[in-house]
């Protein structure tokens, strides 16, 4: 049966957590996951946008994302920040988006724990002889080639640079997502700027 | 040390994620060489290009998702708006109605308690002519009959409408025995401002039929006092 509708804040003005929602949530409480949904879908939406590079398959994956949460919830435990837990679920569902969506014979090249390295091609930085990067004109043109480049990567490695540096995880959280060490979160995101930096080569000139 | 070796370090010094120790390295080679503080710049306008990758859900986004969601079963289905607003109201009127009704019965049974003879007996005479609002089937008015005398009529509905009303006889007409006299006090209590209106009795006598208490013929609604 259905509960009082929680508020998202509790008396005294404190905002429930997200954490707090999800127990009200698995007690019962749809409230409680529209409060949750609100607080997060955009995130959802714009981790798998990047995740899948391109609009419609974003929101059919965070559909999924939001579907698995509301079937999850009854093995939810408070142990872990709610968020990394989302985005445990939200990772799963996107690599089995593509998976599923791959045109036959196509791989989705994702790095394993064991070889962070993965199919990760080795990238040799120069540094530019001229040139200001620091003044790079992120134009709507630069967006649509950073996005494609974003999808040549292995999927570990595009996962490890969007939750760090697109969502806020630290490597710590990042590996707890990814259920690798923060060493290879390390090395992965530095891999994937030297990937981004040579397939923009021209666009950073 | 070499630039390479450096750059995965410099690239968690980007991060916020190098060692103290990490960071005082990086920041040192980063001061002496300008290759790598080239490409520290373009690792940190990378984040700049991620950020302006991004999109908006389109609109039914939520209703789609929480139609899928209700489908499955996987949240508590909307409490619904009820489709008859006017379902409390006729509730409480419906109450209301039935606490009226209860008080109004109330009242009318104690009166009529009070002063059970000379009533039905008033009701039975029907003045400026009415129709007898006696009930089809109903039961003589049984009480009254005892404390007649044997010289007047047994049944005052027996009188036709067309006859001249009965004198009511008083206390100093002869020949009337005490019980006579006590019927006759009473019928002048009940001839005072205290006596039910006409058109009152008749809805006294409509809620006792309702309620089975004239008569027993026990019908609800009874109906039957606006003929015979």
């Amino acid at each position: 049966m259905e509960r009082d509708k929680p508020s998202s804040k509790v008396s005294g003005g404190r905002m429930r957590t997200d954490e707090e929602l999800m127990l009200l949530f698995r007690e019962g409480s749809r409230d409680a996951f529209e409060e949750l949904f609100s607080r997060h879908h955009r995130a959802v939406v714009r981790f798998a946008y990047r995740m899948t590079g391109n609009a419609a398959s974003a929101e059919e994956a965070a559909q999924e994302i939001f579907l698995r949460i509301a079937r999850a919830a009854g093995t939810y435990r408070p142990t872990a920040k709610f968020t990394t837990w989302m985005f445990t679920i939200a990772r799963h569902a996107t690599l089995n988006f593509l998976r599923d969506t791959a045109v036959e014979g196509e791989e989705i090249p994702i790095a394993s724990a064991e070889d962070p390295d993965g199919d990760a091609r080795e990238i040799r930085l120069h540094a530019p002889a001229e040139g200001n990067p620091e003044t790079v004109m992120w134009g709507s043109q630069l967006k649509e080639r950073f996005l494609s480049a974003l999808q040549e990567l292995p999927e570990g490695y595009r996962a490890a640079f969007v939750l760090n540096r697109g969502d806020g995880f630290s490597y710590e959280e990042t590996a707890g997502i990814l259920g690798i060490t923060v060493q290879a979160v390390k090395t992965r995101i530095f891999r994937t700027r030297e990937m981004l930096l040579r397939s923009l080569s021209e666009e950073l000139k | 040390m070499d630039c390479r070796d450096l750059r995965e370090t410099i690239s968690a010094f980007v991060d916020g994620e190098a060692t103290p120790e990490e960071s005082s390295l990086a920041a040192e080679h980063l001061a002496s060489c300008a290759g790598c503080r080239t490409i520290e710049a373009r690792m940190r306008s990378l984040e700049e290009g991620l950020r302006r990758v991004h999109t908006e859900p389109e609109k039914g986004f939520r209703e789609s998702l929480f139609a899928r969601l209700e489908a499955e079963g996987a949240i508590p289905p909307k409490k619904k708006i009820s489709r008859r607003p006017w379902r409390p109201a006729a509730v409480a009127l419906a109450a209301a109605a039935a606490i009226g009704l209860f008080f109004l019965v109330s009242r009318e049974s104690v009166r009529v308690r009070t002063a059970p003879g000379p009533s039905t007996a008033r009701v039975e005479t029907p003045p400026s002519g009415r129709p007898d609002p006696k009930p089809a089937g109903g039961a003589p008015p049984v009480p009254m009959e005892p404390l007649l005398s044997p010289g007047t009529p047994t049944a005052m509905r027996d009188i036709p409408e067309s006859a001249p009303p009965v004198a009511a006889p008083s206390a100093s007409s002869p020949a009337l025995s005490p019980d006579e006299m006590e019927m006759i006090a009473l019928l002048d209590v009940l001839s005072g401002p205290v006596s039910f209106e006409a058109g009152e009795d008749a809805e006294a006598l409509d809620l006792l039929d309702a309620f089975g208490g004239n008569g027993g013929s026990g019908k609800f609604p009874s109906g039957g006092r606006s003929g015979a």
